[in-house]
């Protein structure tokens, strides 16, 4: 039930497109918490007739939220592994119209139903996504028919290239790559593909990675842009815009940078790290990249930042919203027949961290279903921009908290990134787990640098920036009297080399980078092997 | 002086346009359509200046005709992108582009004179041109893209669903006909040298801007519409002045000088007097003619306004409401929705073009019901589609409204809360409701609601009347209200039987039609009511009401305009309580002398007569004799308690009733030779069994008999006979002895009772052995009569059916004993 977007854009009635697409931060928080009850309610009545509902709620089905909260347990994917195949889509709440999958970090995929209505919302949201993105102020609409959006998000069934597929549906884009072009590419393929034939039809919007945009700006700003010559560079557009570029580059007396070629209205990043590279983002592109907080079991977007840039909004529509307080998750670690409780989105407190929970709506297959993710609430409400809903940062997942003695202060993943970060170091990479060295509990940090510095300077300076942070962390050490850091130097090249032995075993996009936090054993002396080595 | 004034109106454009390129620039340049709009405006700005300054330096005038040329050249592609943008187009890129090329080449050879070649001011002191070689191409250049502009807006216009951007089409397009208009002057004739394009253009550009900034704030069609109002009546008084002036010059060729003056002031006189009927005049056909539906709705609110308010009946209502709307409207589908008080749910009231059986009802959460609730104003689907509150829709809901195709919620809003709603599907001719039919709508809404909460109230007030109906009808209690004249208005049936008059007969009469005159004394609670104003009662008041004087318990309570009076008739309580009193008396006096003469006797027995065996034993004698009086007396209110409580489990039997009265009279013949009566029994030998309680037969028998032969003189004769008679067995106990008076039989059943003559004849009695028969016969569905005569005697009759005997008791009856 919604207008075209385009059509609107075409009738000159920016503002309704606005109000359809970005309206959901117009919302009171009394406004948000009924559009999430009713469409619970009526998910709850769907899902109790199908087979996979009767399962999960024993044959009962609640009629408030309280009761819902009370009697249905909450679950993970494997409560549902044995249902999610298309032999079983009987056994689903509605019939799914395609099917997605993770990147499958942990080395197996997870596949989720997509219903008609979340795959129609997966499209919405991006544009809403996009919309805020290009926005510097409440009601700003800057995106016009036919933008050219530059991605290298992979194909179907990736829950990014679904989610690319109803955005398609949903609005006219100029995609570069093509849809059918991308399918056929591998990832770097796609990726030097797209901002060759950019520097023809120029970008106006770009979802990517955090991570490739900094390379790419690396590169740019050190005069090494090893692009190879194409027929794309050859085009007039092209060498009109290597000319205005280099003008300009000249004109602030510094190396070319993609802003100078491009002058984008949005960049649309996901993931813990979007944050850290905020600024040099900014630097190389000339616009603050835009996060979102997404994942395949959400129907991909589910939170997204304001106009403003700051914390993450959740949609309304998409899922419903519970959230672990780390104390009851934590109890929940220590007693696995613990059922940890739940609050609710106008339940929520700034500075806590959360694990979310979610339940899929549209007919969806997840009952209260934990999402492995901790979320911290920024302020309850925004008076500069206005705006009244809760607003969160994403703080890592839960697999990734590191825990040490006892002391539940639990490090996180943006937390070291802020540490290493803080330290001024110049680095390229790292991993950090915890080990049990001498007995005791120790965060083992595994860095690469790019400057010459010696690994007792580094785990000081490390060590430092990580007491500031975390007062755990200190009174850890204060209390033990113990440091309880340890770190590694690996050679220069070392993550490289990985990423390329990674690749070549034929390994998945997921897994062409060790994980941050808690990589396994193999991993870790898989990458001591290529520190020596390389 | 023509200079001055053809040079004022390329002034005034030139101002106009400067001013409006300044809010242009203020409001921001960030959108395409207003940067297009800007380029639009400095184009024209060049062309006001040109022309003006044409007309301020005549011996640079070819110079300034090249100025203007520039701006004239520049004009059409500015307006056709900025109708591009306007529409948000993206598409015709190379028009634009093959346009900006051709314009190009233009200004270029217009600046060397080829477009121009001369320029020269005529002696009335208007400019002429000498056209060159390349006006023709300007011309193709020119119009193609002018009337391109025209056919995009019109695509925008037809394909538009939207209101609002109709409207702003409409804006733009009314002000690109202004142009034509404009320049198709400079082809006539003289017209040509006047700059009547330039103010054409400056029209044009006034529109736009209305149309960008204010566009949502003022409806096209009125505009037309008061255009039309004021240009008819203009030309048809333009043509009567015109007709009269010619009629006097022509017929009496005598005016001239200051006699045209006269007769003009005579003319604009009758103007003046018949422009405002003609104004109305003017106004109604304009609206018959060119806005039918606007006529037709107003013509539909006066003749709602003149029934809807009429009819009570709901279901009638709102049938009528929409049949109108649908009706004049022409709508395809249309539901009428009403909230229900207790749920809160808004059930289908009335539908039109919906199949019948449909069933749409919706939840007091549903969002458009709290939408509509706090906004109090039109919901448009469009609104529903892109308003985030409207996510909470469920699925179901929005098949309801796909089912309904509603275009339109129109709220119906009484005292601040919704009611009910119209929900408006599309129109058949596939148009969008204008604003006017909107505000129309909001209108009838208004109406329909008050109309509704008034169908409403006389729904509820009839179930209340009638209610009150029922009350007044069951309620043991008189009620009768008065007015504040004290005129009698209500009377409720317990109010006639308290009263022992009919209603007709009180109502519209003074209030001492119903009661004496006591009611009105001073103390009396209606005095005191209206005295304080406040309720007074329940007071205890003895009236003369009906029969003879009653104990009422009256209360009084001021109501809205009179009085209720509220009373019950408590005369029998109050002789119960007498009664009860009575009973304690006897009671207390029937055990008290038996007891004094025991009393006495043991003191005999003890002081005087203790040696006496003799005296002895008849004192002992005495005292047992008055012990088993004082045993029958409590054995008997014993009995009697248990039969009238209903306790008492009867054993039923075939009795043959001949032995048991036989044996029950042998029983009495000591009792009747110590007295000298005789007794005479009539009882034959083939009656049927009866089905019975022996002990209560007996004790009937007893108590019959034994009367007989107490209120009987020596030397009397009992009669006692038995005999069948329509289905049932009858005793009959006959004497010849005091016989009763007539006022003492009614109450000879009574408990206790003993009339004064009985008393002072020293007969002795407890008063409750009638009282028991009576109740012995009953609880045999049987019927005792009494005929008797002072002076000749007494007759009783038991009449015991022989089928019904013993049948349960229908009620347990009331007792003084409980």
């Amino acid at each position: 039930m919604t207008t075209e977007v385009a059509e609107l854009l075409k009738q000159g009635r920016r503002q309704d497109v606005w109000k359809q697409y970005c309206g959901h931060l117009d919302l009171t928080v009394p406004e948000f918490m009924q559009i999430q009850e009713r469409l619970l309610l009526e998910q709850l009545q769907e899902v109790g007739r199908s087979e996979l509902g009767n399962i999960l709620m024993k044959g009962e089905t609640p009629k408030t939220v309280e009761e819902f909260r009370n009697t249905v347990p909450l679950t993970t994917y494997s409560d549902y592994e044995p249902y999610l195949t298309q032999d079983k889509e009987h056994m689903l709440p509605r019939k799914p119209h395609m099917w997605a999958h993770t990147s499958g970090r942990t080395g197996s995929y997870k596949w989720v139903p997509y219903t008609k209505e979340m795959f129609v919302i997966a499209g919405e949201r991006v544009i809403s996504s996009f919309l805020l993105s290009m926005a510097s102020k409440r009601g700003e609409v800057r995106l016009e028919v036919g933008d050219v959006m530059v991605y290298n998000a992979p194909p179907p069934p990736y829950a990014s290239g679904v989610t690319l597929l109803s955005l398609a549906e949903r609005f006219p884009f100029q995609f570069v790559p093509t849809l059918e072009e991308s399918a056929e590419l591998t990832f770097h393929q796609r990726l030097e593909l797209s901002f060759q034939k950019a520097l023809v039809t120029g970008i106006d919007v770009l979802g990517s990675i955090t991570s490739v945009l900094i390379k790419l700006g690396e590169r740019f700003a050190q005069g090494a842009n090893s692009a190879s010559l194409s027929r794309h560079m050859l085009h007039p557009k092209a060498i009109t815009r290597l000319a205005r570029g280099l003008i300009r580059s000249r004109m602030a007396g510094r190396a070319m940078l993609p802003k100078d070629l491009w002058s984008v209205k949005g960049i649309l990043c996901g993931g813990t790290d979007t944050s850290i590279y905020k600024e040099k983002v900014t630097e190389y592109w000339g616009v603050v990249p835009h996060e979102i907080y997404g994942a395949t079991e959400l129907a991909v977007v589910g939170a997204t930042q304001a106009w403003d840039r700051q914390g993450l909004y959740f949609f309304p529509d998409a899922i419903f919203l519970e959230f672990i307080p780390e104390e009851e998750w934590l109890r929940g670690q220590e007693d696995p027949l613990y059922q940890p409780k739940t609050v609710l989105l106008d339940e929520v407190t700034t500075g806590k961290r959360y694990e979310l929970v979610i339940t899929s709506l549209n007919g969806g297959p997840f009952l209260r279903y934990r999402m492995r993710d901790f979320l911290r609430f920024v302020s309850l409400r925004n008076e500069e921009e206005n705006i009244h809903l809760p607003s969160m940062m994403l703080a890592g997942r839960t697999d990734d908290l590191i825990d040490l003695a006892g002391f539940t202060g639990a490090i996180d993943e943006p937390m070291i990134w802020r540490a290493i970060h803080n330290t001024g170091i110049d680095y390229e990479e790292w991993v950090v787990r915890k080990e049990i060295l001498d007995g005791g509990p120790v965060l083992h940090v595994y860095l690469e640098v790019k400057e010459d510095i010696s690994a007792e300077e580094a785990a000081d300076r490390v060590h430092e920036s990580l007491r500031n942070i975390n007062p755990f962390y200190a009174d850890m050490e204060d209390m033990l009297e113990v440091r309880p850091l340890r770190l590694t130097l690996l050679s220069p090249g070392t993550f490289h080399a990985y990423f390329l032995e990674r690749q070549a075993a034929g390994a998945d996009l997921g897994h062409l980078k060790p994980p941050h936090m808690n990589p396994n054993d193999k991993i870790v002396a898989d990458l001591l092997r290529l520190s020596q080595s390389v | 002086m023509l200079i001055f004034f053809l040079s004022v109106v390329p002034l005034i454009a030139l101002a106009l346009y400067s001013f409006l390129l300044f809010v242009t620039w203020r409001r921001g340049l960030e959108k395409r359509v207003n940067r297009s709009f800007a380029v639009y405006l400095i184009s024209m700005i060049v062309w006001s200046l040109g022309a003006l300054m044409m007309y301020m330096a005549p011996g640079r005038a070819l110079f300034w005709n090249k100025v203007m040329l520039s701006g004239v050249s520049l004009m059409p592609l500015a307006f056709f992108s900025f109708v591009r943008a306007f529409r948000g187009l993206r598409a015709y890129r190379w028009v634009f582009q093959a346009a900006v090329g051709a314009w190009a080449v233009l200004f270029v050879f217009s600046w060397f004179g080829f477009m121009v070649t001369d320029i020269y001011l005529t002696e009335d002191g208007l400019i002429h041109f000498v056209l060159g070689p390349l006006t023709p191409f300007f011309a193709l250049y020119y119009l193609p893209l002018l009337i391109f502009s025209m056919v995009l807006l019109a695509q925008g216009l037809r394909e538009s669903r939207d209101a609002v951007e109709r409207n702003r089409i409409k804006y733009v397009l009314l002000g690109l006909v202004i142009i034509f208009v404009g320049g198709f002057t400079n082809l006539v004739g003289e017209l040509g040298a006047f700059p009547v394009d330039v103010a054409a253009n400056a029209v044009n550009a006034l529109l736009i801007a209305y149309a960008i900034f204010r566009y949502d704030l003022l409806d096209i069609n009125e505009v037309v519409r008061k255009g039309l109002l004021y240009m008819v009546p203009t030309i048809i008084i333009g043509v009567g002045y015109f007709l009269i002036i010619l009629l006097a010059v022509g017929l009496f060729r005598l005016v001239a000088g200051y006699q045209i003056a006269i007769v003009s002031i005579l003319v604009a006189a009758v103007a003046a007097l018949a422009m405002q009927p003609l104004q109305s005049r003017t106004q109604l056909w304009i609206d018959k003619l060119f806005f039918r539906e606007k006529y037709d709705a107003g013509l539909m609110l006066q003749r709602l306004s003149r029934t809807a308010s009429s009819i009570l009946d709901l279901d009638r209502l709102t049938h009528l409401i929409l049949n109108e709307i649908v009706e004049t409207m022409h709508i395809t589908k249309a539901v009428l929705f009403l909230r229900e008080k207790e749920s809160g749910v808004f059930h289908l009231a009335a539908q039109r073009g919906l199949p019948h059986e449909i069933f749409i009802e919706m939840r007091a959460d549903h969002p458009v019901l709290e939408w509509l609730a706090s906004h109090t104003e039109i919901l448009t689907r469009h609104q529903i589609d892109i308003t985030p509150r409207f996510k909470a829709l469920w699925a179901q809901e929005i098949e309801d409204l796909d089912l309904m195709e509603t275009q339109l919620f129109v709220p119906l809003v009484a005292q601040n809360m919704l009611i009910g709603l119209l929900a408006l599907g599309p129109k058949m001719s596939g148009a969008n409701y204008s604003p006017d039919e909107k505000l129309v709508l909001i209108t009838l809404a208004n109406q329909t609601a008050i109309a509704v909460q008034n169908a409403w109230l006389y729904q509820q007030a009839l179930e209340e009347k009638e209610r009150t109906e029922i009350i007044l009808e069951q309620a043991f209690a008189g009620m009768i209200v008065v007015d504040e004249d004290m005129r009698i208005i209500v009377v409720n049936p317990a109010a006639e039987s308290i009263t022992g008059h009919h209603a007709h007969e009180l109502l519209g009469e003074f209030i001492l039609q119903a009661f004496p005159r006591e009611m009105w004394d001073v103390g009396s609670p209606l005095y005191t009511a209206i005295e304080t104003g406040e309720s007074v009662g329940p007071v205890e008041v003895e009236l003369a009401v009906g029969e003879g004087r009653r104990d009422l318990l009256v209360g009084v309570t001021p109501i809205l305009d009179g009085y209720l009076i509220n009373f019950t008739d408590i005369t029998k309580l109050k002789e119960v309580a007498r009664l009860q009193s009575n009973i304690v008396m006897n009671v207390s006096h029937e055990l008290r002398t038996p007891l004094t003469s025991i009393k006495g006797y043991a003191e005999l027995l003890m002081t005087q007569f203790a040696d006496n065996p003799v005296m002895m034993r008849r004192f002992l004698e005495v005292i047992q004799s008055e012990a088993d009086r004082m045993n029958r007396i409590i054995n008997d209110l014993l009995d009697l308690s248990r039969l009238e409580s209903g306790r008492y489990r009867p054993e039923k039997t075939y009795l043959d009733m001949v032995a048991l009265v036989r044996e029950s009279v042998k029983g009495l013949e000591m009792q009747a030779q110590q007295a000298g009566v005789e007794i005479a029994l009539d009882l034959p030998t083939d009656l049927p069994p009866l089905f019975g309680d022996r002990e209560l037969l007996v004790s009937v028998v007893n108590n019959l008999v034994g009367n007989a032969i107490k209120f009987s003189t020596k030397g009397g004769r009992v009669r006692v006979a038995l005999y069948q008679q329509d289905g049932a067995l009858v005793l009959e106990v006959e004497d010849n002895g005091l016989g009763i008076p007539e006022e003492d039989i009614p109450h000879l059943f009574t408990k206790f009772y003993r009339s004064e003559r009985v008393h002072k004849a020293g007969i002795k009695g407890t008063g409750l052995g009638l009282a028991l028969v009576k109740q012995a016969v009953e609880l045999h569905n049987g019927v005792i009569q009494v005929e008797s005569r002072v002076g000749v005697g007494s007759r009783f009759i038991v009449m015991l059916p022989l089928e019904m005997s013993l049948a349960p008791r229908a009620t347990v009856p009331e007792t003084a004993f409980s």
